[in-house]
């Protein structure tokens, strides 16, 4: 549930003409072919001060908030804000909330930016997803479970469990957003791959959301991730660049050595599990993040104490890097 | 804080929060042509 996206021009618009008139015209367009971008804010501080006017000129609290049963347990606000077309306009949306309230998002230790996509990967897909936007991101850090609870971790209808990334609550999805679609011709044994431009996102309210971003770079990581894997997942225009990202991560994390964390529980998808199994594997969860975030921190302290570069941090962002170049490339390609 | 170790090796204390070494700003390298500061002759005493 959240405010209607023209309610928030409307508001924003006081304090960042230029910015709003920029959002309202791109807020639907989608860049290449990725998959629309729903943001959560997660203020992690007891002082709700610099949200207060924002709240009450979008409708006041019981409007903004109180429909809203979903939140980090240690935020003492969820903001949920209405999806947009592309990373490019979830930042603007987000440095026009700065503006208008007057503290930094990105990079603020209280705030969480929960960065929602479309589609529920399975398993080893969220793995990817995971690893890719945590040693993808522009700062390193540790967590404790603690960080990533949220008010839907042991509800007895839509348990999440404690992990980096969840899926939806069964709440509805806006589904009127490009999807990028292909059909394959063959001729004189020649295939060509023909891109269909669909109007409606293919799914009816799954959603995979990843917690704890920070950044504007953590943002436009996920997009690109979560764009690949829930295109190879579903077979869209971006399937092959999809398994090829996720077979290069796979043997990337081979490489290291860390592949086998692929199979730690990384999303869990099974409501109405035992709470027991739910502890265990919250459990499994971190011990596998924290192995691999350790991993490449030490990996990365040592290979620094030597002057040098390299290692799985410049590894993924290289990786990273390489597929959003050839995927902005394939797009004008065809 | 985490403590982080590898068989061999002595551990390393991992603060809670660090930037990404990848996209640190890179040292300012010095000009290439640095300017040479000329030296003066030593006066040969006449004989």
């Amino acid at each position: 549930m959240y405010v209607p996206f023209n309610k928030f021009l409307e508001v924003l618009e006081v304090t960042c003409p230029g910015e709003i008139e920029e959002l309202a015209g791109s807020c639907l367009v989608v860049d290449h072919g990725c998959v629309p971008v729903g943001l959560k804010v997660q203020y992690i501080s007891s002082n709700q001060e610099p949200f207060v006017g924002l709240i009450e000129n979008l409708g006041g609290s019981a409007e903004v908030l109180m429909k809203n049963r979903y939140k980090n347990k240690r935020a003492s606000l969820c903001l949920v804000l209405p999806p947009v077309g592309s990373a490019r306009s979830a930042i603007l949306f987000l440095e026009c909330l700065e503006k208008y309230t007057g503290i930094p998002f990105f990079g603020n230790r209280d705030i969480q930016i929960q960065v929602c996509s479309p589609g529920r990967l399975g398993n080893r897909y969220a793995g990817i997803l995971t690893l890719g936007f945590y040693l993808g991101s522009d700062t390193l850090r540790t967590y404790e479970l603690g960080d990533l609870s949220t008010t839907f971790a042991f509800d007895p209808n839509v348990a999440r469990g404690i992990r980096m990334v969840i899926y939806d609550g069964g709440g509805a999805l806006v589904k009127e957003f490009e999807w990028w679609d292909f059909s394959t011709t063959s001729r004189f044994f020649k295939k060509t791959k023909h891109r269909i431009v669909r109007q409606q996102l293919p799914f009816a309210h799954e959603r995979t959301d990843v917690l704890a971003c920070s950044s504007r770079k953590d943002i436009e990581n996920v997009n690109l991730i979560a764009t690949l894997l829930v295109h190879a997942m579903m077979g869209g225009y971006w399937q092959e660049l999809g398994m090829d990202f996720a077979n290069d991560m796979t043997n990337l994390l081979s490489q290291h050595e860390l592949a086998g964390h692929l199979d730690a529980p990384w999303v869990h998808d099974d409501d109405g599990a035992d709470i027991r199994n739910l502890y265990l594997d919250n459990g499994r969860f971190i011990d596998a993040l924290r192995e691999v975030g350790a991993y490449a921190l030490d990996e990365a302290a040592r290979i620094g104490k030597r002057g040098g570069t390299g290692g799985i941090l410049y590894e993924v962002s290289d990786m990273l890097r390489k597929y959003r170049t050839e995927m902005v490339r394939q797009s004008y390609a065809h | 804080m985490l403590v982080a170790h590898q068989p061999g090796s002595q551990p390393i204390k991992i603060p809670e929060a660090i930037p990404n070494p990848v996209f640190e700003p890179s040292r300012t390298p010095g000009p290439a042509n640095p300017v040479r500061t000329p030296t003066r002759e030593p006066v040969k005493e006449p004989a």
